[in-house]
């Protein structure tokens, strides 16, 4: 898994023109690691159908 | 005066004649520059101008005109506060070839226009993404209750100068904890008003979602002035609500009848026996019942993404072409929330919206809740991780455990010091706009002997 985040993190820093220093690359797999675990608590509550995404835009 | 006197001391002397502004500000300053060689708060001094601006005090007193309710007091700002003609470092390496500010920040304009006399700017965290003030490019600030120990981020040296007597005020920002952490770690009072209630114009950006102002105070009413100073209508700051202004000082003492809940589960099941100790002592004294706040967790990790992918795509310009003039620990997380889906910060906006009316019905039962600022007093400086609950746990990351929960609702909070050997605090946390509300049971419980902070004659030397 660590491995495959740390290939994920290398393609998607490439895409997004992101020069990753030496020894960058893991850590910040690390952390999206831990991003995505948090994502998955919040992601686990069931939220109602109108629980509506609020916006701020204002035309 | 002597550093502990207050800020309202310090401006009753001053307003009376019986201390001038100048003389005030000199002595805050002497005293400031030699404390602060083993501290590490400030990282500018505007000494020319905070004499140039107490001479200014001085004279409007002598023509009769009202300087301002905290004429004379000195204080400072975290350095990503604008100040005219300084440049806003934001605690970053390659901020510091910046251009210097056109204007002051709405919040330092209001304190000025309040009497209060700006001194210098204060350290934090690179571009406040930490919990430590452990800062790579301008060092760490040192905790004054241990100089041994962190003095919490990201406004640490905002909390470290009110604690140590450095300056009577200070101003932070508190995205997701920075004015409560170090606020507990020091053992001041901190305040993080509602979300949209103070003016965010000129304060170096970090989250705009959940972005607010704060101040530091020892003690309550010195907190309720500023607060008071702080307020004001901001036609430019679009982020800003248009609710009327508050005023939490005159009312100070005036008896409330409150309804307070102690939060348990999350709230206490990490916490430390110190941050539980205050949290029980507070609760007492104010025979708050029990309640549970569900979801409080999923509510801390959406707070987590959101400020992961919002501080990534701010810096995104500045990570493709100076990742190497960033503080590492805070490139890397910087990266990863550049990296995450957007779906993640999309979700966590919406279950922001559905956790803040699941917090209102608890509003129906209680006026305040109580739940501990910190999971831990402070820990030392260069201790990478804590053990909570059996796991090694980041603690830049995780100071603010308890914190976020409640910045990303945006409710008020009044940080009070409990203070049996290193300091902790406890998070005061009401309904929308309740600030005066929160500052008056702060108050009550100072009075009470229950919260105080320590003067700074009473600190390690």
């Amino acid at each position: 898994m660590s491995a495959d985040l740390e290939a994920v993190v290398e393609s998607l820093a490439d895409a997004l023109g992101l020069a990753l220093v030496e020894g960058s690359r893991a850590n910040v797999a690390g952390h999206l690691g831990v991003l995505l675990a948090m994502a998955a608590t919040f992601e686990a509550v069931p939220l109602p159908p109108d629980a509506a995404q609020p916006s701020v835009f204002e035309p | 005066m002597s550093p502990d006197a207050t800020a309202l001391d310090i401006a009753a002397a001053v307003r009376a004649r019986a201390l001038s502004a100048e003389a005030a500000i000199e002595g805050a300053l002497t005293h400031a520059r030699r404390r602060d060689r083993d501290l590490n708060c400030f990282t500018s001094w505007f000494e020319a101008e905070a004499i140039a601006q107490a001479r200014a005090i001085d004279a409007r007193l002598a023509r009769g005109d009202d300087p301002g309710p905290l004429a004379g007091a000195a204080f400072a700002v975290k350095n990503l506060f604008d100040v005219a003609g300084k440049t806003t470092l934001a605690g970053a390496k390659l901020r510091a070839d910046a251009p210097p500010a056109v204007e002051d920040a709405f919040a330092v304009a209001q304190l000025k226009r309040a009497g209060a006399v700006l001194i210098g700017a204060l350290n934090m965290d690179e571009f406040a993404y930490g919990f430590a003030t452990e800062n790579a490019h301008y060092g760490a600030t040192r905790n004054p209750h241990d100089r041994t120990r962190i003095a919490g981020g990201s406004s640490g040296g905002s909390g470290a100068a009110v604690a140590a007597g450095l300056c009577p005020l200070s101003l932070g920002s508190d995205t997701n904890g920075s004015v409560r952490v170090p606020a507990a770690l020091c053992g001041v009072f901190g305040l993080k008003p509602t979300f949209g209630r103070l003016s965010r114009r000129g304060v170096f950006p970090f989250v705009h979602s959940l972005d607010h102002v704060g101040a530091f105070a020892r003690t309550a009413p010195d907190l309720a002035c500023a607060y008071d100073a702080l307020q004001g209508r901001d036609e430019h700051d679009q982020s800003q609500a248009a609710r009327p202004a508050g005023a939490a000082l005159p009312d100070l003492t005036r008896p409330d009848t409150l309804r307070v809940a102690s939060l348990e589960d999350f709230f206490r099941q990490d916490a430390s026996p110190e941050a539980l100790f205050g949290l029980d002592r507070v609760a007492a004294a104010l025979g708050a019942q029990r309640a549970a706040l569900p979801h409080a967790a999923a509510a801390r990790a959406a707070a987590f993404c959101l400020t992961a992918a919002e501080g990534g795509a701010l810096h995104l310009d500045d990570l493709r072409t100076r990742a190497g003039d960033y503080d590492p620990a805070v490139r890397d997380r910087l990266i990863a929330g550049a990296l995450a889906p957007g779906a993640l910060a999309l979700r966590a906006q919406r279950f922001r919206r559905w956790f803040r009316d699941q917090t209102k019905v608890l509003f129906e039962r209680f006026d305040v809740l109580l739940a501990p600022a910190t999971p831990f007093p402070a820990p030392p400086i260069g201790q990478a991780s804590i053990d909570m609950g059996g796991k090694a746990l980041s603690v830049r990351a995780t100071a603010g455990l308890y914190t976020q929960v409640f910045s990303f609702i945006g409710l008020p909070v009044v940080t009070a010091p409990v203070i049996e050997g290193l300091p902790v605090g406890v998070q005061l946390v009401g309904p929308p706009w309740s600030e005066a509300r929160l500052l008056r049971l702060a108050a009550r419980l100072e009075r009470e002997g229950v919260c105080r902070a320590l003067n700074p004659s009473e600190l390690p030397p």
